[in-house]
């Protein structure tokens, strides 16, 4: 191997330096971008609380505890999005050719896409899911937090921040492979997203499995959410009938497996790309 | 420095279709067809040389050059740049290469230059010494002084080209290649490009491939043409070695001392008459293309007949006085041949 | 007035050529469909009634404003700012026909696209889905609908076309417009029913033009407005769109001021 005269870790912080400063010329540009981020995931989350202004529970789950849902469905989103976004950007590159500069560069592509996007401004989204989940603690009662709810929901949000970038991952794999596959991506990881926003227990069968064993989507919040609100789940929902506490505390084993194939998927479309050149 | 043998690369193209719901039906099968960018391309380039590539549009240049720098795996075939396989060994030969494709932009759109530079030094792990040392080459030999500090969104396009070559030689490349690195530039950006790429082919031993559609470049630059069309090397060689293959059709310019000399000598067979009642030289060889007054305009081609042996029988058949003999310059010779190709 | 249809046809022909990003589209449409409908439904489980809309109504509300949001497009529209950044808006002006003209012709085009690929295929799907409730008396509610949905473009496009026109003036001006629109799905009722807000904010939210883009088609289709009230209730639509495409041609005339003084 070549020696290791580029310590990636380091790149990648002068990378995403770098992509803020290019940002923050137009400082009110990036604030306001924060701002509209915020905004309008607060319009989501305020038509979530009509609804729930005229009725009192959704399927057994009430406002609280759907807010607990969306919060950390937002808040790894968030985290995802301003990671990946080298990956969900990827196509309109792979279309113009610019997708060709990495190639030539001495790093690894996985590192150079994964680096070459980094957004600040998701904070924005993130405060807001943070704002959902605080609200889920204090409305209608207060609820105390205790050191456990804090290690799960740290855990979780930041596994699920793993499992939405190893989506985010695959988007890029499929747009390496399909020129204008894009679009068909969204579905899955806004739609992913706006998906684990809701209780899994209200969904059909297929879009349950699905969710759990397809794209685990259960893992980023519906199993540390029925841990941290001790709620039972339905029968048949949980995998192998393991506790929702074991499955929260599997999730990140999930997420790495998740993970691993996306970037195994990933590095085959890189291959396939070079046989390709599309 | 650089070997290709027998390299070929087809692409798979769905054939587009419209109409609302196209998606359904280019799923279904036969929707897609082959495009032979490069059917089968060899040769070999030493160091220190610098050799152009040309060829008319859609000829498989880009394609040669990606196999070549690791972008792209051709189908059959091999290379080696710097003795290793690209696509096999990409990281190790990015590292000891640069490379520019003219029509795009490897810099950071909302970034002065500067930091441009300064982030392709950190990827490519370039010591600070040397960096500086290079940087400076770099200002002088392009004049990137002026704009250093300029987000590269503003830099026009020639000065974004130096900027782009800059980042290709920050790292001090053993080979430079360049896709068309002056497309677009005015004559006063062309030169200061060409003087920088000799200099550091002359300095620094640098071996430069570079595809180009102005032949300006090939003459200042490269001994060497390699001619690329169909995906295949039709020629390899000095320029002047292409005109002399593909431009063997001369044209020989006569005199004619009396105004209706031709009628006189072959009153007989003179079945074809020109505009003005004058019929055509009659030589082996050659075909007249071309009468004006006395002079007339003969078409030959020199693997047939010599350009002497054709003066001689002109000579003896018709009274002249006065002849000139045209070569065609490289511009026609080139495009002609592009033109022959699109039958 | 032959060039304005001729541009309407090309508008057409253009969205043909981005059919696969349409059927994407309208997966993704469905996709979300779905998502919303199912909460939705659980939140009839309690009560039978909410705010008039019964179950049936709440999942053909879901369906409509899903297959209507690509009609007047509501996720973004940044064609007209493109070419005022890109400087093309001088071609524009210098053509010898109405500058707002222009763009509403080919909006009317991609909207018609829009409608018999979008509007149509997703209500099929929310209807193999869930099940919709279709007018009861088609006669008079298809005619009435597709008046508003005339209206809810025409309101929709002067909307989109005066945010566009920030373009003139401001750098980012995606980051402002963005949230113009983001704000506009929530006002307009596609991400609830304005039914569903509490009275006060309710009367306020119908009153203003947002409500004309999405949420009058919708009350039409499922006729919650009946003799006088549907009147009416065109008629105040109407009224928006006139407004609002007033409002849309000064602002062009301010900006194109504004680019023949200052040279753009
Ligand atoms: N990624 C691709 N997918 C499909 N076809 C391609 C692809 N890249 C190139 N081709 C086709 O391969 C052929 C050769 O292309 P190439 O870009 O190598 O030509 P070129 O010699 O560089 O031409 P130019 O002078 O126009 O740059 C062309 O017919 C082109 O359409
Ligand atoms: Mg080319």
């Amino acid at each position: 191997m070549s020696k290791p005269d580029v310590f990636l870790p380091s790149l990648y912080i002068r990378l995403a330096i770098a992509r803020v400063r290019g940002r923050m010329r137009y400082r009110v540009g990036f604030l306001l971008m924060i701002l509209g981020v915020f905004v309008a995931n607060t319009f989501e989350f305020v038509a979530l609380l009509v609804l729930f202004g005229q009725v009192r529970e959704l399927g057994g789950w009430s406002a609280g505890e759907v807010a607990l849902l969306w919060g950390m469905s937002q808040m790894s989103f968030a985290i995802a999005e301003a990671f990946g976004h080298g990956f969900e950007g990827l196509a309109p590159q792979v279309r113009s050719g610019e997708f060709d500069q990495v190639l030539v560069r001495p790093l690894p592509v996985f590192f150079q896409v994964f680096a070459s996007d980094f957004q600040a401004q998701r904070i924005g989204r993130f405060l807001q899911g943070a704002m959902a989940v605080w609200y889920s603690r204090s409305s209608p009662a207060p609820i105390p937090w205790h050191a456990s709810d804090w290690t799960i929901l740290t855990f979780a949000v930041i596994t699920g921040s793993v499992i939405f970038f190893a989506t985010f991952v695959l988007g890029g794999a499929w747009a390496l492979r399909v020129v204008d596959g894009q679009e068909f991506m969204n579905t899955f990881t806004y739609g992913g997203t706006t998906l684990a926003s809701y209780p899994l227990d209200l969904f059909s069968d297929p879009i349950r499995r699905a969710a759990t064993w397809i794209l685990p989507l259960a893992f980023v919040n519906y199993f540390p959410a029925l841990a941290l609100l001790g709620r039972v789940a339905p029968d048949g929902i949980l995998p192998f009938g393991l506790t929702p506490i074991t499955l929260a505390l599997s999730a990140p084993i999930v997420a790495l497996v998740y993970l691993g194939i996306a970037v195994v998927v990933w590095d085959r479309s890189v291959m396939r790309y070079q046989g390709t050149g599309t | 420095m650089i070997v290709a043998e027998a390299l070929k690369k087809s692409f798979r193209v769905t054939t587009r279709r419209t109409g609302g719901f196209s998606a359904f039906r280019a799923l279904l099968p036969g929707s897609t067809s082959q495009v032979e960018a490069v059917r089968s391309v060899s040769f070999s380039i030493a160091a220190g040389e610098m050799v152009a590539v040309l060829g008319p549009n859609g000829a498989g240049k880009s394609t040669t050059i990606k196999m070549l720098t690791g972008i792209l795996v051709p189908d059959s075939g091999t290379a080696t740049t710097l003795g290793l396989v690209p696509w096999q060994s990409r990281r190790s030969v990015a590292k000891r290469i640069g490379v520019v494709f003219g029509q795009r932009t490897q810099l950071w759109w909302d970034l002065p230059l500067s930091d441009s530079l300064d982030l392709v030094r950190h990827m490519y792990g370039v010591a600070p010494q040397r960096f500086a040392e290079n940087l400076a080459t770099c200002r002088e030999l392009l004049d990137l002084d002026p704009f250093l500090d300029r987000p590269v969104r503003q830099l026009s396009l020639g000065q974004r080209m130096r900027g782009d070559l800059a980042a290709a030689l920050i790292h001090d490349p053993e080979i430079l290649f360049l896709d068309e690195p002056t497309i677009g530039l005015d004559l006063v950006a062309k030169a200061r490009i060409r003087d920088a790429l000799t200099h550091l082919n002359q300095s620094r031993g640098v071996t430069v491939l570079l595809t180009t559609h102005d032949l300006a470049d090939v003459a200042r630059l490269c001994q060497r043409v390699l001619l690329i069309d169909h995906g295949r090397v039709v020629h390899d060689g000095g320029l002047e070695a292409l005109r002399t293959q593909f431009g063997s059709g001369c044209t020989l310019v006569v005199d004619l001392a009396e105004p209706s000399a031709s009628d006189k000598a072959h009153r007989h067979d003179a079945h074809e008459t020109s505009e003005r009642g004058v019929s055509p030289l009659v030589v082996p060889g050659a075909t007249e293309t071309r009468s004006e007054g006395n002079r007339r305009w003969l078409a030959f081609d020199r693997r047939e007949v010599s350009a002497s042996d054709l003066i001689a029988s002109v000579a003896s058949r018709y009274p002249l006085s006065d002849l000139t003999l045209e070569e065609p310059d490289i511009e026609t010779v080139i495009a002609g041949l592009y033109a022959s190709r699109t039958e | 007035m032959r060039v304005y249809a001729e541009l309407a046809r090309r508008a057409w022909q253009r969205q043909r050529a981005y059919g696969n990003a349409n059927l994407a589209g309208l997966f993704t449409n469905s996709f979300f469909g779905y998502i919303r409908v199912v909460p939705l439904i659980a939140a009839f489980a309690s009560r039978p009634d909410i705010s008039g809309y019964d179950r049936d109504a709440a999942i053909t509300w879901n369906w409509l404003v899903q297959s209507l949001i690509t009609i007047v497009a509501l996720w973004g529209w940044w064609e007209v700012a493109l070419t005022i950044r890109s400087g093309e808006v001088a071609i524009d002006l210098a053509r010898p026909i109405h500058y707002l003209g222009y763009w509403l012709a080919r909006d009317v085009g991609r909207a018609a696209y829009s409608t018999v690929y979008r509007f149509i295929p997703i209500l099929i799907v929310g209807q193999l889905v869930s099940g919709l409730r279709w007018p009861e008396a088609p006669w008079l509610t298809w005619p009435a609908f597709l008046c508003s949905l005339v209206l809810a473009v025409l309101t929709s496009f002067a909307w989109r076309f005066l945010l566009n026109l920030g373009a003139f003036w401001l750098t980012d001006y995606r980051a402002i417009a963005s949230l113009g629109l983001v704000a506009t799905t929530f006002l307009s009722g596609f991400l609830v029913p304005l039914a569903f807000f509490p009275p006060v904010i309710r009367s306020i939210l119908e009153a203003l033009p947002f409500a004309a883009i999405i949420q009058t088609p919708a009350t039409v289709f499922l006729e919650r407005a009946e003799g006088m009230d549907l009147t009416l209730l065109l008629a105040q639509q109407l009224g928006w769109a006139i407004v609002m495409l007033g409002v849309a041609h000064w602002g062009a005339q301010f900006a194109m001021r504004r680019v023949t003084v200052q040279g753009g």
